[in-house]
């Protein structure tokens, strides 16, 4: 009932742009999530959602953490651990066998600062930006793009990555890539 | 990763507290770095590579880039920026970045740099309570031309308030060389020197 007062729901705004010549449908779609600190994407809800969407659109998902590079002090600046996620990152995408590789990558976020009781308090996530790209395997082409603007909403800890994941399959299935999804999914 | 975003929360309060609480104070940096011990070559001629996305220093680019140009040239260093313009990120087709890699590849070839610096915005932004940025973060790397093997990087804060007492730009490009003099990345300019 506290929620009802405190809790604002998450939102997204999403902007697309598909290959008209693209007319495969993806049904072996490997997901590979490029984030960097522990935000929305990583959570297990977004999974779970996504997993179970693309499922109903007679798609098998496979999902692949590529955590970005964060500056470490204590790493000298040429030991290049970059290498390694990178190699790991393939070696799932090379055995997962994919027709399509989604990436999803965190391109920005917002946080708001305020003063509270004297002192300095970040907000939590006001807006994370995300950069997703659909390759086609076979041709090696980036056949979708789209620029997401999460709000995860406030006081709805799991509830913005199972958005994210019904918006993003919203969007590929008004796009015309996901075709085989049942009506109003 | 979770211990880096509590670091991160802790010095951005930190930089905060320093910004809004001491009067007077005008805008600050801190900045976290580290260097190749082994790498020993002379940086004469640097070329700048800048990916500032949203660039938030926006009005105080032009002071930064003056007094980071005069700074480097005070210890004999050479400067020469170049700016990559933010990607569309719904082009199909990667034809404009190949276009601007190109770009960048020939103007490196052109000046001859025996270094050569990446700084990127790091999309990490706070926002005050007047929903302008106060904080900005970004990432620096110095690379050795001749290898393109880092030897020096960064993670550097920059504050965006308290513009009335002084000129972030200035602070930006007056900070990273006197880091660069005390990390002995500018070796025969060091602390003091200038």
């Amino acid at each position: 009932m506290l929620c009802l007062a405190a809790c604002s729901p998450p939102s997204t705004e999403i902007a697309s742009n598909r290959d008209s010549n693209y007319s495969r449908e993806p049904k072996r779609l490997a997901v590979v999530e490029n984030v960097r600190d522990p935000l929305v994407l990583q959570s297990k809800s977004f999974q779970d959602a996504f997993q179970q969407k693309i499922k109903n659109c007679g798609i098998v998902g496979g999902y692949v953490v590529r955590p970005v590079e964060e500056f470490d002090a204590a790493r000298p600046p040429h030991d290049d651990v970059r290498q390694d996620i990178d190699a790991k990152t393939n070696d799932f995408v090379r055995s997962f066998n994919p027709d399509t590789v989604l990436t999803i990558t965190e391109a920005g976020f917002r946080r708001k600062a305020e003063m509270a009781n004297g002192h300095v308090a970040f907000s939590s996530y006001e807006k994370i930006e995300y950069n997703l790209a659909l390759t086609d395997t076979q041709t090696r082409k980036v056949v979708w793009k789209s620029h997401i603007v999460l709000n995860p909403g406030v006081g709805t800890e799991d509830v913005p990555g199972t958005q994210l994941a019904t918006d993003i399959v919203a969007r590929l299935t008004k796009d015309g890539i996901f075709r085989s999804c049942p009506a109003g999914r | 990763m979770k211990m880096k975003a509590m670091r991160a929360n802790v010095y951005f309060g930190f930089v905060l507290a320093l910004l809004l609480a001491v009067s007077g104070c005008g805008p600050t940096s801190i900045i976290y770095a580290t260097k190749d011990s082994s790498h020993t070559n002379e940086m004469k001629r640097l070329f700048v590579a800048e990916d500032l996305g949203t660039n938030h220093l926006g009005e105080y680019h032009q002071s930064y880039r003056r007094n980071f140009t005069q700074r480097l040239g005070e210890c004999g260093v050479a400067v020469e920026f170049f700016s990559l313009a933010k990607p569309d990120p719904l082009a199909l087709d990667d034809s404009r970045a190949r276009a601007q890699q190109r770009e960048e590849g020939a103007a490196i070839g052109k000046f001859g740099p025996d270094a050569v610096m990446q700084v990127s915005e790091v999309f990490l932004k706070t926002d005050g309570p007047l929903r302008r940025p106060v904080v900005v973060e970004y990432g620096v790397r110095l690379l050795d031309a001749s290898n393109a093997k880092p030897f020096w990087q960064a993670e550097m804060t920059l504050g965006l308030n308290m513009t009335d007492f002084g000129d972030p730009g200035v602070v930006l490009a007056d900070d990273l060389v006197t880091k660069w003099k005390k990390d002995g990345v500018l070796k025969s300019c060091p602390v003091g020197s200038h």
